[in-house]
């Protein structure tokens, strides 16, 4: 993540690298491109608190569902990080709602991912019917990438679709970088600590 | 009579994710959806006489997080095991963990097989 870089408002602004999360309730921006990855901003109203979150999913997203699937926990525990950081300031997901972008067609799915997007489309309906959490926006799959800017302090969020899709050629080689890493490391699992 | 599971996340998938993992063990477990909830719950479950073998408990969590639920059950309960399951893999938050109470911590993304070993290391 690159931040409190100003942008043309004044304000300081968080620019999302893929796999990054990042919330605020102050009068900031937090921007990223998404192109392949999904992009989740949630908002709570009662404290005008926002957050978004750039992450994919690194696998097929089983029809049993994402319960049932193990790749899902690594999307499950990305939402997470977004979640645990909002609830730490002051957030509770009772009072979230979501704008959901990116899971597009770019080019880079086509080696041997080709149904990536409809995957992690899968994934994050299904994940917000059972937080049951509204999905206030969603602006998924296609063929374009998105630039997005989201105003934390009143869950606004800036889509610029991208239609030309070697614009941002920094985003397009980190997202292919991360994507690339996920896959590599889906199996992976946290550690466990034990006191006595 | 049968001692249960509580587990203890503000994420309805985490609450029913465990819950999944945790079938096969064949023991019956109770879902709350923050610190105060799960505290209510064990308060009301006390008066029909009924016991909790383990507590499985999220960090993040509003109304009363996970180390204000260890710090607040351990006034009760010194010895039933509190396990927290959690993104959070800082140092001192582990150890802010270790001083309230808890008796392990895993970190999220967990496999159904770990969590299963973890909890029958604590429930004989």
């Amino acid at each position: 993540m690159l931040m409190s870089q100003r942008d043309r408002l004044g304000k300081p602004l968080y620019l999302l690298y893929p796999g990054d999360h990042y919330a605020s309730g102050g009068d900031c921006l937090i921007g990223t491109v998404a192109g392949t990855c999904l992009v989740v901003c949630l908002y709570d109203s009662k404290i005008r608190l926002g957050g978004m979150i750039n992450f994919v999913v690194p696998g097929t997203v089983g029809t049993q569902g994402i319960l049932h699937d193990d790749i899902s926990r690594i999307g499950i525990v990305n939402m997470e990080y977004l979640m645990g950081d909002m609830v730490k300031l002051g957030g509770d997901r009772k009072r979230m709602t979501a704008k959901i972008f990116g899971a597009a067609h770019t080019g880079d799915s086509a080696a041997g991912r080709a149904s990536l997007p409809e995957s992690n489309i899968r994934f994050v309906r299904e994940y917000f019917e059972i937080e049951r959490i509204k999905i206030e926006k969603m602006d998924i799959g296609g063929m374009f990438r998105r630039k997005l800017y989201l105003f934390p302090g009143d869950g606004t969020v800036y889509r610029k679709v991208l239609r030309n899709n070697d614009e941002n050629s920094e985003f397009i080689s980190l997202e292919r970088e991360y994507v690339h890493n996920e896959f590599v490391n889906s199996s992976r699992v946290g550690r466990i600590v034990l006191f006595d | 009579m049968s001692k249960y599971i509580m587990i203890i996340d503000d994420s309805p998938t985490i609450r029913v994710s465990v819950e999944m993992a945790l079938k096969p063990l064949g023991i019956p477990v109770m879902q709350a959806e923050n610190g105060q909830n799960a505290l209510d719950i064990i308060s009301q479950m006390k008066t029909k006489g009924e016991e909790i073998a383990l507590c499985i408990s999220d960090i993040n969590m509003p109304v009363l997080n996970g180390i204000e639920f260890i710090t607040e059950f351990r006034k009760n309960d010194r010895f039933t095991p509190v396990v927290v399951l959690t993104t959070e893999a800082e140092k001192d938050t582990i150890q802010k963990g270790k001083d309230a109470g808890a008796s392990g911590w895993i970190i999220k993304p967990f496999q159904a097989e770990d969590l299963v070993n973890v909890v029958k290391r604590f429930v004989k």
